[in-house]
């Protein structure tokens, strides 16, 4: 598992990717999307999960609806536009930071 | 596919009502721990093995600052735009290390100020300060005194308590808990030799009843930079760090900004 830092710095990058990618997904499905594209390396709490979603909703970055399903209500979380274009730039900026990443830390590829 | 009935549903609930959590967010949290219960019956665990394992992870307290710490970051009005934590790591590195003649150009955005498009709102802002203030203790593992209202271990009187007080032995360094700038230290009364940082978008962290300070006013100062040592200075009953912080001047609980 990942630090919590690295983790905190890249959670609303990795939100935000995923939502635009499948659309529409409530937060128990993006724990263990997450989990499982990353071989459960990547984990998100709940803890700061919840917190970015609101925060994102309010900001217009996603928008929700509340469905029954099983009986329960489930609260479904969609990406808007200006969500998909915070998602973009966001993924973008992250390629070039690794960039930087590689060239200030040295990384050479590993050659197996 | 297991789904839960009705009668274990409503005792999930009866955990989360205990937190006296909103509406919205109670059920929207009682839909996840239903889920994550359903997964564990799945792999063949009773309903009672998988409802206590569920919630083990999911203490009252943890609910409840769950609840503050959504609270508090949909509240916060945009204020500074600035690079996330990892990045102005980065350019920490930058700025101190010999790379710093390297390419300036390089594709790190560090100043931020085009308010119109969707990106620099999505920036985000000042990190609240959530670092332990000793350095490799968690918070919550050296906690002796929580905040809120309490007795007050000397006067015995019923007043808030405005920070936490973290277990640490005398002369154990203290760190600061986000950058900023030294705007007190030295001798407070009560809180005896204190430190004071001034932080972005209105916080302030102050650290009391220490043996000394290593920083000195209108010093700045990093995440993690030594600032002083624990100690029993002023009106303390043993060796421990008083530890708050402060949001445009009201006290917050510091453990409420931690994830
Ligand atoms: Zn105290």
């Amino acid at each position: 598992m990942y630090s919590k830092e690295l983790i905190k710095g890249t959670l609303r990058t990795v939100v935000l990717r995923l939502l635009d990618q499948e659309g529409r997904l409530y937060g128990y499905q993006m724990n263990k999307r997450v989990e499982d594209l990353s071989d459960g390396r990547y984990t998100l709490t709940e803890g700061a999960l919840y917190p970015l979603l609101h925060k994102l909703v309010k900001d217009g970055l996603l928008t929700t609806e509340t469905e029954k399903v099983n009986g329960r209500a489930r609260r479904y979380y969609s990406i808007t536009e200006a969500g998909r274009a915070a998602a973009t730039s966001r993924r973008e900026e992250f390629r070039s930071f690794l960039l930087t990443m590689q060239t200030l830390l040295d990384l050479k590829p590993e050659k197996t | 596919m297991i789904i839960l009935s009705e009668h274990q549903v409503a005792r999930v609930q009866a955990h989360l009502a205990r937190a006296g959590l909103n509406e919205q967010l109670s059920t929207e949290l009682l839909d996840h721990l239903c889920c994550a219960i359903e997964a564990r019956m799945t792999t063949g665990e009773s309903f009672d093995q998988a409802l206590s394992e569920t919630l083990k992870s999911w203490p009252i307290r943890q609910l409840r600052d769950l609840q503050k710490t959504i609270n508090f970051t949909t509240k916060t009005k945009p204020m500074l735009y600035r690079a996330s934590a990892a990045i102005a790591l980065v350019a920490g590195i930058c700025l101190l290390s010999p790379f710093t003649s390297v390419d300036h150009s390089a594709p790190l955005a560090l100043d931020h100020h085009d308010h119109s498009s969707d990106y620099a709102a999505d920036y985000s802002r000042f990190d609240p300060p959530t670092a332990s203030p000793i350095a490799g203790v968690d918070m919550k593992a050296a906690l002796s005194s929580g905040f809120g209202m309490r007795k007050h271990p000397l006067t015995k009187r019923t007043t808030l308590h405005r920070g936490i007080d973290l277990k640490a032995k005398v002369g154990t360094p203290v760190q600061a808990t986000a950058p900023g700038k030294v705007i007190y230290a030295g001798e407070d009364g009560n809180y005896g030799i204190t430190v004071r940082i001034l932080h972005e978008d209105g916080y302030v962290t102050a650290y009391c009843h220490l043996s000394k300070h290593v920083v000195e006013r209108g010093d700045r100062v990093i995440l993690g930079q030594e600032i002083a040592a624990v100690g029993t200075t002023g009106q303390s009953l043993g060796p421990h760090l008083h530890y708050e912080v402060l949001k445009d001047d009201v006290p917050v609980n510091p453990l409420a900004l931690v994830d």
